[in-house]
């Protein structure tokens, strides 16, 4: 290491328990990955430059960050509750650096292990077919009766008239898509012990996405709330993904 | 958003920039329309000539663009605005929004 390279210490992710371990050569770019316990915690690390891990290339990254995933998805795998830190998490200075910090934040760490102890985070997405709801809201009475009357019309009024239907059609999906939201997020939360509502995605090949949350869910109630899900899955013009488990990174941020 | 002109294409990047922005103006000029055909301040007359209007006006848009090769061109462009729009406003489907005006409404019931 170069003189002017500053010392630090990569944090993957903490874990209840005093625990020493060396995992190996798991880490980003193959750095060895090690606990530093204290007390009755540890923190999962590697040591590393002081300064983040940073590249225009996007392969890198990716890599990187799968890099991180993984050694987080391993210490859950085989300890249990987690709190992981999000990707370029870099503790400037020695150990003592970090181990220090564990001493003086203990207590909200603990805190924080205690509401994710015995909990995982999942992922979902609904999205609704325009398709199949387009065709539910054109079989309306009142869209019915517009397009009986538009076919009578002269053509400039005709033209007028489909264009007023489609802004209600498009009203009516809406509607729908709020009605949809409603039913499956009182659902959710009361399935759930927390929920974090994310960015929809972008409409693709005519799926539009009304809802994706993150949820955090007690292990035993896992397979409940998946059963319940596909109850959802079996309505017309509707879709789910249900993905995880995955460390509750959307829980643990301050 | 920067507006791409290839030394080569300059000529139809303009071409497309002026008929989308008369498509801006065709959709803007038709929700007004609407809106008065429904308040009932337009005659029948006057809805039929409108109607014929924005017709003769679509086909000869579509015509330019076939010919001048710009469809795509156009579509890029109104898509580009459209994400900032987006962007700027809310999205038309906006669950954030959705989901506070959920838990005040759940606040309000008592759940």
């Amino acid at each position: 290491m170069k003189k002017t390279e500053h010392e630090g210490v990569y944090l993957y992710c903490i874990v209840e328990g005093d625990i020493t371990e060396d995992f190996g050569r798991i880490g980003i770019e193959k750095n060895r990955v090690y606990t530093l316990p204290f007390k009755d915690v540890s923190a999962v690390v590697h040591s590393s430059k002081a300064e983040p891990y940073n590249s225009k290339d996007e392969r890198i990254v990716k890599e990187w960050i799968l890099s991180h995933q993984n050694v987080v998805d391993k210490t859950m795998e085989k300890y249990g509750t987690v709190i992981p830190f999000s990707f370029d998490t870099i503790i400037r200075g020695k150990e003592k650096n970090l181990k220090d910090w564990l001493e003086t934040d203990y207590k909200n760490i603990k805190n924080k292990l205690r509401s994710v102890k015995g909990k995982k985070e999942y992922g979902i997405q609904i999205s609704i077919d325009e398709k199949i709801i387009t065709k539910e809201v054109e079989k309306k009475e009142e869209i019915r009766k517009l397009k009986e009357k538009i076919e009578k019309l002269p053509k400039g009024t005709a033209y007028m008239f489909t264009q007023q239907m489609k802004n209600r059609i498009k009203n009516e999906i809406e509607n729908k898509s709020k009605e949809l939201f409603d039913e499956f997020y009182t659902k959710i939360k009361k399935g759930s012990i927390d929920t974090r509502i994310e960015k929809n995605k972008d409409t693709q090949n005519e799926k539009r996405m009304i809802l994706n949350v993150s949820v955090l869910l007690k292990n035993e109630n896992i397979k409940a709330f998946g059963d319940d899900l596909e109850k959802i899955n079996k309505k017309e013009g509707v879709s789910i993904r249900f993905v995880g488990p995955f460390a509750p990174y959307s829980f643990v941020s301050n | 958003m920067s507006i791409k002109i290839d030394e080569d294409n300059w000529r139809k990047a303009i071409l497309g920039l002026v008929i989308g922005l008369a498509e801006i103006i065709r959709d803007a000029i038709q929700i007004q329309g609407i809106k008065r055909m429904e308040k009932g301040s337009l005659t029948d007359e006057e809805v039929e000539r409108f109607g014929n209007a924005l017709m003769e006006l679509n086909d000869a848009i579509e015509q330019i663009k076939k010919e001048q090769d710009i469809v795509k061109v156009v579509k890029d462009l109104r898509d580009g605005l459209d994400n900032i729009v987006d962007d700027a406003v809310n999205k038309i489907v906006n669950p954030e929004k959705w989901a506070e005006e959920f838990e005040k409404q759940a606040k309000q019931a008592g759940i």
